[in-house]
């Protein structure tokens, strides 16, 4: 039975530094051939917003386990929003603070029964807010 | 360059490959073995070849963003996720202008994209705000 009490529950939270080579990585397993200047050189690709979900303080197991979920039973992302409110910049380390907002249970024909779980994200730099990112988990039951 | 509401985005594709996968694996430091290893894929009855990461599904459309609008300012993605993007599909992302407003003497951009695969399929649907 999924564990419905932890409405807003915080994340631990966490950080992240974007450096070179991890942007160049994006970049290049993206289809973007590096210092093609297709991407502004000096800023980091945008997706860091959705790199940030392995910073929250949990794995996606960790969180799964404390939801009581079986990950055997399919968890999918179902949908990602973010707001950037400034651009990501290279050798800067950003904090990453979330917590669960809701779940709604829902019937589908496709896979029946199932949960989502709204969570929120907030990445910032120096206390400042650059990214905001709402994301919507299915859980089958 | 004259921007229409209804203008068609140009089209930009990519061949997803295996080593790409391997590449998300680390940067998401993301053990799920439905990302190397076709056989678990095929035991969970999700297809023969290796899933693609979400997150990469997402940069794709970004990518396509930047291709279009090389200095642009994205200010929103709203992403609905629909199918999976498996080694070796060729993915490309299309679609059209919706709306252009001015704020602050800035024109905002709104998008709706789409990320099919090479049968046409809509695997991601996008809409986008941005600052040209």
């Amino acid at each position: 039975m999924l564990n419905k009490d932890l409405i807003n529950h915080k994340f631990p939270g966490g950080s992240f530094i974007i450096d070179k080579e991890i942007n160049d990585l994006i970049k290049s397993s993206t289809g973007i051939e590096l210092n093609k200047n297709t991407l502004n050189e000096d800023l980091a690709h945008p997706i860091f917003s959705m790199v940030a979900l392995n910073s929250i303080g949990y794995t996606l197991e960790e969180l799964f386990n404390l939801l009581n979920y079986d990950v055997q039973k399919g968890p999918m992302l179902g949908e990602c929003e973010f707001h950037l409110l400034d651009n990501y910049k290279l050798d800067r380390s950003y904090i990453v603070n979330g917590f669960i907002e809701s779940f709604e249970s829902k019937v589908s024909k496709k896979i029946g029964n199932f949960d989502i779980m709204n969570f929120k994200l907030e990445i910032t730099f120096e206390s400042r807010v650059i990214s905001k990112i709402n994301y919507k988990w299915i859980l089958p039951v | 360059m004259n921007l229409n509401i209804g203008q068609k985005i140009n089209q930009w594709s990519h061949n997803v490959r295996q080593e790409d996968l391997n590449s998300w694996s680390k940067i998401l430091n993301d053990p799920n073995p439905i990302h190397f290893d076709a056989n678990v894929v095929k035991k969970i009855g999700q297809g023969d070849k290796c899933i693609n990461q979400g997150p990469a599904n997402i940069a794709y459309i970004i990518n396509a963003i930047f291709y279009n609008f090389p200095k642009c300012k994205i200010l929103s993605i709203k992403n609905r996720l629909n199918g999976n993007v498996f080694v070796d599909d060729t993915v490309t992302v299309l679609g059209e202008i919706t709306n252009i407003s001015s704020k602050d003497e800035l024109n905002i951009i709104s998008l709706l994209l789409t990320l099919n695969n090479q049968k046409n399929n809509s695997l991601v649907l996008s809409e986008v705000e941005l600052i040209q």
